[in-house]
C-alpha cells in the first residue's frame, strides 16, 4: 500500500521538474537566436559602410581632396575586429558555425586581406606620383635657369627650351586626363628632346636628365595608380557581405523553422506529462477507495507492465522524432549549399585534370550556354584567357587575378575578376574558380569618375575641376611671375529659350553654344560650365591684356550667330562677358571669379551681348540689383506675392499625394519676374528671411482652406532656404503657422535643396532634428545635382528624395542618366525614403519611373503649377487617370518598327498585324526613345539610314536601355559592314537586306519571339 | 543582380566627398598631436616599472628603456643598437615617441600593434633572447608585481597583462605643443620665416608626400630607392635591407619600409634603418637623391633642417 502511493507521487514529482524544465527551454529557444542573428546583420551592415567609407577616402586622396593618409589607416583593422566579432557570434550560438558560414567568412577576410594590400600599394605608388606631378614645373625652371647661366649659348639652347616646355604641358595634361595617345607623345618628345640636349652644357644636361626622371616616373606612376583603383573596385568585399547576409537570412529561416518544431515538440511533451500527472492523482484518490480490495501482488505485476509499456511507448516516439529531425536537419543543409552555389551572381566552376567538372547556372549564362553541362569537359583555358601577363601561379592561397578577358562562345570578351583556389572535389584535388563579370562597373567607374569633375551635358570641366586648375594657373603664374585672365561668360535671356522652347531646345543650344566658345580658345586655355547658362574661361600665359580681350570679343560675337536647334528652330542669343586679370585684380581664386562676376553683371546692365572688363568703379555698383531688391522689399505689403501649387501624384494609384507650393512674383511695371532671378536677389539680401514665413503662412492658412471646404487632407511641400534654417526663428513661424490653422504637423513638408543640406551637415543635422520633432516632413530638393556625402545623407532626418529634373530629362534616352536614376530611386529605397521625380513631361518618363519603383511623380505630364483655386477643382476628384502604359504590358509577339519613311512603317504595321503581331511604330528616333519607355516589346526593328542618329547606334543605345530587347536592323547592301560590326559588338541581332522579303522578316520574327518564349522582364 | 550591386558602390563612391567645402582645400596635410590622453594610472605604473625592468631579458641586462631612453628623444643614439647578449641589433632603433600614431611598428610593419611588437622584442634572439614563461615566472615572484597586478588587472601576471601594461604606458609617451604644432593651431609666431620657408620647403620639394599625417609619417609603406638604388650605392647588402619582403615574401615589397614619423627628429640621429645619414643634413640630402630624384641646394637643406627642428614637442616625462 505504501509502495503503491510513493509511486505515483514520485511520478508526479519528477513530471512536475520536467514540465518546468521542458517550459523554460521552449521560453530560451524563442529568446536566443532571433538577437544574435540581429547582431550579426547589424556587424555586417557596420562593415559595409566602413568599407564604403574607406573607399571614398582612397577617392578622396586620388583627387587630391584629402590632404593626407591618415584616413586610410584604420579600416582594415576595424573591418578585421567586426568581420572576428561576426565569427565569434556565429561560434557562440548553439548550432557552431556552418561550414558555409565558415566559407564565407574567410571569403571576406581574403577580400579585405586583398583590398588592404592594395590601399598599401595605392598610398607608395600615388606619394610617388603626386611628388613627380608636383616637382615637373619647378624641374622645367631649373633647365631654364641652368640654360641661362651658361653664357654665350642662349640662341642655340632656345628650341632645347621650347621643347622643354612642350613636354611638361603635355606632362601636365596627361597628369590629368591619361591616355596612351598622350603617353606615346611624349615618349617620342623626350627623344626629341634628350637628342637636342646632348651637346648641352653638363650643367644644362643633368638638370634634363631630372626633368626627364620625373616625366618618365609621371608615365610610370599614372596608368599604375589607375589600375590599382581598378583593381580596388574590383575587390568585392561589399558582394561577400551580401552573401554571408543572404547566409545568415536562410540559416536564420530554417533554424526558427527547427526552433518550431522544437516547440511543438516540448509543448506535447509538456502535455504528455500533464496528462500523467492527473492520471498518477487519480490514481492515488482510487488506490485510497480499493485500498483493502487490492492483492499486492496484482499490483505489483500491473505496475511493471504498465511501466514496460510506458518505456516502449517513449522508445518508440524517441526514435521517430530522431529520425525525422536527422532528416529535416540533412534537407536544409543539401538544400543550402544548393541555393548558395546555384544562386550566387557569381559564375562558379570547378576544374579538375585541367576540365571543367563542375559549374553553376551564373557560370553557363556568363559564358552564353543554354544549359551547364554544356561547359562540362571543356578546358578552361579555352574559356577564360589572361588580360596580358602569364597567368596566375597557384599556391596555397586562393589567388585573384582582377582582370581577365572571358573568351565567350560568340566570340566577343568580357572583363572578369577571377578568383582560384585549391579544393578537394570527390575525393582528389581540383580547383575552384570564381568568375564574376565587371565590364558594366569598370565601364561605369569611368563614367562616374569623369561625371564628378565635368558637367554632364556639355562635357566640359564642372566647377570642382575649374576650381583645380584655377588654383594651379595660380601656383604657376606666381612662380612665373606671368599673367592670365579670368572670363564669366553669362548667356543672356537664357531661361527665355527654355521657358519658350522647353528645356530640350535649352540644352541643345548649351551644347551648342559651348562648342562654339571651346573651338575659339586654345588646348591650354580652361572652358568650364558653372551654372546653367554661366561658363567661366581661363585664358592662360597672354602676353597682354590686348590678346585676351580681341579673343574675348571674338567669343562675344560668335555667340550672338543664329543657331538652328535639333527641332530646325533658329535661336539667336547673345552673351554677357565680364573679364578679371592676374594679378592686377585679385590674388586669389575667389577673388578673381568675384571680379569677374561683378564685370559680367555690368556687361548685363550695359545692354547685354558684350564684353566689360573689370575696373575699380565696379566695385561699388548699384544698379538693377538693387532697385529690384527695393522692389522686392515691399512686394509682400503690396500684395505682388502669390503661391501657386503643383500636384505630385503617386505613381501606384494616380492620386495625388501632396502638391508644391511654388512662389510667384507679379512686378507692377515688369510684370511676371523669374523666380530664377529674384530669389538669388532675395537670398543675398536676407529678404528671404522674411519672404520664406510669409510662403510657410500662406501654405498653412491654404491648408486649412482646402480642408474648411471639406477637401481630403493633403501634403504641402514648401521650399525652405538654407539662410531660414539658420535662424531660430523659423522654428517659432513653423510653430505658429501649425498651431494658428490647427494643421497636422504631418501635412506640411519642407524642401531643401541637396546643397544647402550638405553644405554643413554637422550643423545641419541638429536643426534638421528639431524640424522633425514638430512632426513636419522633410524633403531634399534637386538631389542628385551637388555632392552628397553619403555618411551624412543617412543620418540627416528626411522622409523624401526629390530627383532632380535634369535626371528626369533624358532617362529614356540616354542610359546613364536611367543608371543613375535607378541608383538614386534604390539607394533611397533602401534608406526607406520616398521618391518624387520632378519634371517628369511625356508619358514614357512616367512609365520608366514607374517601373524604376519611383513613388511619385510632378510635372507638366500631369499639372502645371496652378492657381489655389484651379488646385482645389483637382484635390476635390483627388487623383489623376494614370496612363495605361503603367498597367501590366505583355511583350510577347509585339515589336517596334522604326523607319523615317512613313509609307513604310504603316505597310509593314498592317502586314504584321495581320499575321498576329501588335505593333508599334515610329518615324523619328526620338519618338522610338518614347515608345520604348512607355510600351514593352520584345523586339526593335529599325531601318539603318535614319537621319540624325544612325539605325545601329539607336540600336547600340537601345541595348544598354533594355538589354532583354531582340534588335533587328534591315539597310542596304552598302552599310552591311557597319551592320556587322554592330552584330559583333553585340547591339544587333540580326540584320535583314534591303528591300526587305516579307516572307524573311516574318519567319525571323516568328523564330525570335518562339526564343523569348514568356514575356521579357525590362529594363535592365 | 551583380551589375546593380557594382553600380550602387560606385555610385556611393562617386557621390561622396564634398569639393565645396573650403575647409577641406585648406586643410593642412599635417594635423597636431592632440594632448595626452590618460590612461589607467594603475596600468600606466605597472607598464613604467616594466618598461624600466631588465628582467624582461634573459639575463637582466637590458631592458625596453636601454634603446628606448626618455632622455635621447625615445631612441638611443646608436647606429644600432646593443641586444642582451652583446649583439648588434639589424636595424636602427626608433623611437618609442608616438609610436601608437603609428599604423604599424617596425621598420618593416611586422606587428600591427603595439602589444605585438613587445611580444616580439622580448622573445627576438638578438634583443631580449627571453621567453614569456621565464618572464612571467621571474615578475611573478616580485610580490609587489603580484599586487598591483591583482589590482590592476584582477588576475595573475601573464603575458598578456604585461602587454597591455606596457603598451597603455607607452600610448602615454607622446609629445605634444611643439613649435609647429602651435604654429598649426593658428600661433603664426611660433615659427621664425626661416622655419616657415623650410615648412613651404618640405612641401614643394615632394617631402610631403610621404611624410604626412598627425605623426608627419608612420602612416604608410614606400621603396627606399623609388628614385635611384641607394643598396647597390651603399654596398655590402644585409637581410634587413630587404624590409617587407621579409614580411610579406613579395617581389615588389623588396626594399620597401614603413615611412618613419619626423616627430622629434632631431633627438633621434642617426637616421634611416641601416643608420647610415649621421646628421639630418645627411638624412635631407640622401631623401632628396633617392626617393625626390633631386640634388639639394646647401641652402633648402638649412631650411628643411631649420623646420624639422621645430618638430620636437614636450619631453616632459615623469620618470
Amino acid at each position: 500500500m505504501i509502495a503503491q502511493f510513493h509511486r505515483p507521487v514520485g511520478q508526479a514529482i519528477v513530471a512536475l521538474a520536467l514540465a518546468s524544465i521542458l517550459g523554460l527551454l521552449y521560453a530560451r529557444t524563442r529568446a536566443s537566436d532571433e538577437s544574435t542573428y540581429f547582431e550579426k546583420v547589424a556587424l555586417l551592415r557596420q562593415i559595409k559602410q566602413l568599407d564604403a567609407r574607406w573607399d571614398s577616402d582612397v577617392l578622396k586622396a586620388t583627387m587630391g581632396l584629402s590632404a593626407n593618409y591618415d584616413r586610410l589607416v584604420d579600416p582594415p583593422q576595424e573591418l578585421n575586429r567586426f568581420e572576428q566579432q561576426v565569427e565569434a557570434i556565429v561560434q557562440g550560438e548553439p548550432g557552431g558555425e556552418s561550414a558555409a558560414v565558415a566559407a564565407g567568412s574567410e571569403w571576406l577576410r581574403r577580400a579585405i586581406e586583398q583590398k588592404t594590400r592594395l590601399v598599401e600599394d595605392f598610398k607608395s605608388h600615388n606619394a610617388v606620383r603626386r611628388n613627380s606631378v608636383d616637382f615637373l614645373p619647378t624641374a622645367a625652371d631649373d633647365v631654364r635657369d641652368a640654360a641661362g647661366q651658361a653664357r654665350g649659348t642662349g640662341a642655340r639652347l632656345a628650341p632645347m627650351l621650347a621643347q622643354v616646355d612642350r613636354v611638361l604641358l603635355e606632362s601636365m595634361i596627361y597628369a590629368r586626363v591619361p591616355s596612351d595617345e598622350k603617353a606615346a607623345e611624349i615618349v617620342a618628345d623626350l627623344e626629341v628632346l634628350a637628342a637636342g640636349g646632348a651637346r648641352a652644357p653638363a650643367v644644362v644636361r643633368a638638370a634634363l636628365d631630372v626633368f626627364a626622371l620625373h616625366v618618365a616616373t609621371v608615365l610610370r606612376e599614372q596608368p599604375m595608380v589607375a589600375w590599382l583603383l581598378d583593381d580596388l573596385a574590383a575587390v568585392p568585399t561589399a558582394a561577400r557581405v551580401d552573401e554571408l547576409d543572404v547566409l545568415f537570412a536562410s540559416e536564420q529561416r530554417a533554424a526558427a523553422a527547427r526552433a518550431r518544431m522544437d516547440r511543438i515538440i516540448l509543448l506535447g511533451f509538456a502535455a504528455a506529462l500533464a496528462a500523467m500527472l492527473i492520471y498518477a492523482t487519480l490514481r492515488v484518490v482510487r488506490g485510497h477507495a480499493l485500498i483493502n480490495r487490492i492483492n499486492d501482488q496484482l499490483v505489483a505485476s500491473n505496475a511493471s507492465l504498465e511501466r514496460r509499456v510506458e518505456e516502449r511507448t517513449r522508445d518508440l516516439t524517441g526514435a521517430k522524432e530522431h529520425r525525422e529531425q536527422a532528416f529535416v536537419a540533412l534537407q536544409g543543409s543539401e538544400e543550402r549549399y544548393r541555393t548558395l552555389v546555384e544562386g550566387s551572381p557569381d559564375a562558379i566552376l570547378i576544374e579538375q585534370d585541367g576540365c571543367v567538372a563542375f559549374a553553376n547556372g551564373a557560370a553557363a549564362r556568363l559564358f552564353r550556354m543554354p544549359t551547364t553541362d554544356m561547359l562540362l569537359g571543356r578546358s578552361l583555358s579555352t574559356l577564360i584567357a589572361p588580360a596580358g601577363s602569364a597567368p596566375a601561379e597557384l599556391g596555397a592561397h586562393p589567388s585573384s587575378v582582377p582582370e581577365q578577358h572571358a573568351l565567350l562562345s560568340d566570340a566577343t570578351t568580357v572583363d572578369l575578376a577571377v578568383t582560384r583556389q585549391p579544393l578537394d572535389y570527390r575525393g582528389r584535388p581540383a580547383i575552384q574558380v570564381l568568375a564574376r563579370d565587371i565590364s558594366e562597373s569598370k565601364r561605369l567607374q569611368k563614367e562616374l569618375r569623369h561625371l564628378a569633375t565635368h558637367d554632364a551635358l556639355t562635357g566640359l570641366p564642372n566647377r570642382v575641376l575649374l576650381m583645380d586648375r584655377l588654383n594651379q594657373s595660380l601656383a604657376q603664374a606666381k612662380r612665373s611671375s606671368h599673367s592670365f585672365v579670368v572670363a564669366a561668360i553669362d548667356l543672356d535671356r537664357f531661361k527665355w529659350v527654355n521657358d519658350s522652347f522647353g528645356h530640350r531646345a535649352g540644352d541643345n543650344l548649351l551644347r551648342a553654344i559651348a562648342e562654339r566658345i571651346g573651338g575659339a580658345v586654345r588646348g591650354v586655355d580652361t572652358l568650364a560650365r558653372v551654372g546653367g547658362d554661366e561658363f567661366v574661361l581661363i585664358l592662360h600665359d597672354t602676353g597682354n591684356l590686348d590678346e585676351a580681350i580681341r579673343l574675348l570679343e571674338r567669343i562675344v560675337k560668335s555667340v550672338a550667330e543664329p543657331v538652328v536647334l535639333d527641332n530646325g528652330i533658329e535661336v539667336a542669343i547673345s552673351c554677357s562677358v565680364g573679364c578679371s586679370a592676374f594679378p592686377e585684380d585679385g590674388q586669389d581664386a575667389e577673388e578673381l571669379l568675384r571680379a569677374a562676376d561683378a564685370a559680367m553683371y555690368r556687361a548685363k546692365e550695359s545692354g547685354r551681348n558684350t564684353l566689360q572688363i573689370f575696373n575699380a568703379e565696379l566695385r561699388s555698383r548699384a544698379t538693377e540689383r538693387a532697385s529690384l531688391e527695393s522692389d522686392l522689399r515691399h512686394a509682400i505689403e503690396r500684395g505682388e506675392l502669390r503661391l501657386h501649387y503643383q500636384p505630385q501624384v503617386d505613381l501606384r494609384s494616380g492620386r495625388i499625394s501632396g502638391v508644391e507650393a511654388l512662389l510667384r512674383w507679379h512686378h507692377p511695371s515688369r510684370g511676371a519676374v523669374s523666380p530664377g532671378l529674384f530669389i538669388p536677389i532675395a537670398e543675398a539680401s536676407g529678404l528671404i528671411i522674411s519672404i520664406g514665413e510669409w510662403v510657410l503662412e500662406q501654405a498653412c492658412r491654404q491648408a486649412k482652406a482646402w480642408r474648411d471646404a471639406g477637401l481630403a487632407p493633403v501634403r504641402i511641400a514648401v521650399n525652405l532656404s538654407a539662410k531660414q534654417l539658420n535662424r531660430a526663428s523659423v522654428f517659432d513661424a513653423l510653430g505658429r503657422c501649425l498651431t494658428q490653422n490647427g494643421l497636422d504637423p504631418a501635412l506640411i513638408e519642407l524642401e531643401l535643396t541637396e546643397s544647402a543640406s550638405m553644405e554643413d551637415p554637422r550643423q545641419t543635422i541638429p536643426l534638421l532634428n528639431r524640424l522633425k520633432e514638430l512632426g513636419v516632413g522633410l524633403a531634399i530638393d534637386d538631389f542628385g545635382t551637388g555632392y552628397s556625402n553619403m555618411q551624412y545623407l543617412t543620418r540627416l532626418p528626411i522622409d523624401t528624395l526629390k530627383l532632380d529634373g535634369s535626371f528626369v530629362r533624358g532617362i529614356t534616352t540616354n542610359p546613364s542618366q536611367l543608371a543613375i536614376a535607378e541608383a538614386i530611386i534604390m539607394m533611397a529605397h533602401r534608406l526607406e525614403l520616398k521618391v518624387v521625380a520632378e519634371m517628369t513631361e511625356t508619358e514614357g518618363q512616367v512609365a520608366l519611373l514607374a517601373s524604376l519603383g519611383c513613388d511619385s511623380v510632378q510635372g507638366y505630364f500631369f499639372a502645371a503649377p496652378m492657381a489655389a483655386d484651379d488646385c482645389a477643382k483637382l484635390l476635390r476628384v483627388g487623383a489623376m487617370p494614370l496612363p495605361a502604359s503603367l498597367g501590366p504590358r505583355d511583350a510577347t509577339r509585339s515589336l517596334l518598327v522604326v523607319d523615317d519613311d512613313p509609307v513604310i512603317t504603316t505597310a509593314l504595321a498592317s502586314r504584321l498585324e495581320s499575321d498576329g503581331f501588335r505593333v508599334i511604330v515610329a518615324n523619328r528616333t526620338e519618338d522610338a526613345f518614347e515608345l520604348l519607355a512607355r510600351d514593352r516589346v520584345g523586339a526593335v526593328l529599325s531601318d539603318h539610314r535614319m537621319p540624325g542618329m544612325s539605325g545601329v547606334d539607336f540600336l547600340g543605345t537601345v541595348r544598354r536601355l533594355y538589354p532583354a530587347t531582340t534588335r533587328l536592323i534591315f539597310s542596304g547592301h552598302g552599310d552591311f559592314d557597319a551592320a556587322l560590326g554592330a552584330i559583333n559588338r553585340g547591339a544587333v541581332h540580326k540584320f535583314l537586306e534591303k528591300p526587305l522579303q516579307y516572307q524573311q522578316l516574318k519567319e525571323v520574327l516568328t523564330q525570335v519571339f518562339e526564343r523569348q518564349g514568356t514575356p521579357v522582364a525590362q529594363p535592365a | 543582380m551583380a551589375v546593380r550591386a557594382g553600380l550602387r558602390g560606385l555610385f556611393i563612391l562617386f557621390l561622396i566627398g564634398s569639393p565645396t567645402s573650403p575647409a577641406l582645400a585648406s586643410e593642412e596635410p599635417i594635423t597636431p598631436l592632440p594632448a595626452r590622453v590618460a590612461q589607467d594610472p594603475a596600468r600606466v605604473a605597472i607598464g613604467r616599472r616594466l618598461f624600466n625592468d631588465s628582467r624582461l631579458s634573459a639575463n637582466g641586462a637590458v631592458s625596453c628603456a636601454s634603446c628606448h631612453d626618455l632622455t635621447k628623444g625615445g631612441a638611443d643614439g646608436r647606429d644600432h643598437s646593443i641586444g642582451f647578449d652583446g649583439k648588434r641589433t639589424t636595424v636602427n632603433a626608433p623611437s618609442v615617441f608616438n609610436a601608437s600614431f603609428n599604423f604599424r611598428q617596425f621598420w618593416d610593419g611586422r606587428a600591427d600593434s603595439l602589444e605585438a611588437q613587445i611580444d616580439v622584442v622580448v622573445t627576438n634572439p638578438i634583443e631580449m633572447g627571453s621567453t614569456w614563461a621565464d618572464v612571467v615566472a621571474r615578475v611573478g615572484r616580485d610580490p609587489d608585481y603580484r599586487a598591483k597586478f591583482a589590482a590592476a588587472y584582477r588576475g595573475a601576471v601573464s603575458k598578456a597583462a604585461i602587454e597591455d601594461a606596457i603598451a597603455t604606458y607607452e600610448r602615454t609617451l607622446t609629445t605634444p605643443d611643439s613649435r609647429f604644432d602651435r604654429y598649426l593651431r593658428g600661433e603664426r609666431n611660433a615659427l621664425s620665416a626661416e622655419e616657415e620657408d623650410g615648412y613651404v620647403k618640405f612641401k614643394r620639394y615632394g617631402c610631403i608626400a610621404c611624410h604626412q599625417g598627425v605623426n608627419i609619417g608612420g602612416n604608410m609603406f614606400q621603396r627606399f630607392g623609388v628614385m635611384g638604388d641607394y643598396f647597390s650605392d651603399r654596398g655590402s647588402p644585409t637581410d634587413a635591407d630587404l624590409g617587407r619582403q621579409r614580411v610579406t615574401g613579395a617581389e615588389s615589397d623588396r626594399h620597401v619600409f614603413k615611412v618613419p614619423s619626423l616627430r622629434n627628429v632631431a633627438l633621434t640621429a642617426p637616421y634611416l634603418h641601416d643608420g647610415q645619414a649621421r646628421t639630418l643634413e645627411d638624412a635631407v640630402r640622401m631623401m632628396f637623391k633617392y626617393q625626390l630624384g633631386r640634388s639639394a641646394s646647401p641652402a633648402d637643406t638649412a631650411a628643411i633642417v631649420k623646420f624639422l627642428q621645430t618638430l620636437t614637442g614636450d619631453q616632459a616625462f615623469q620618470p
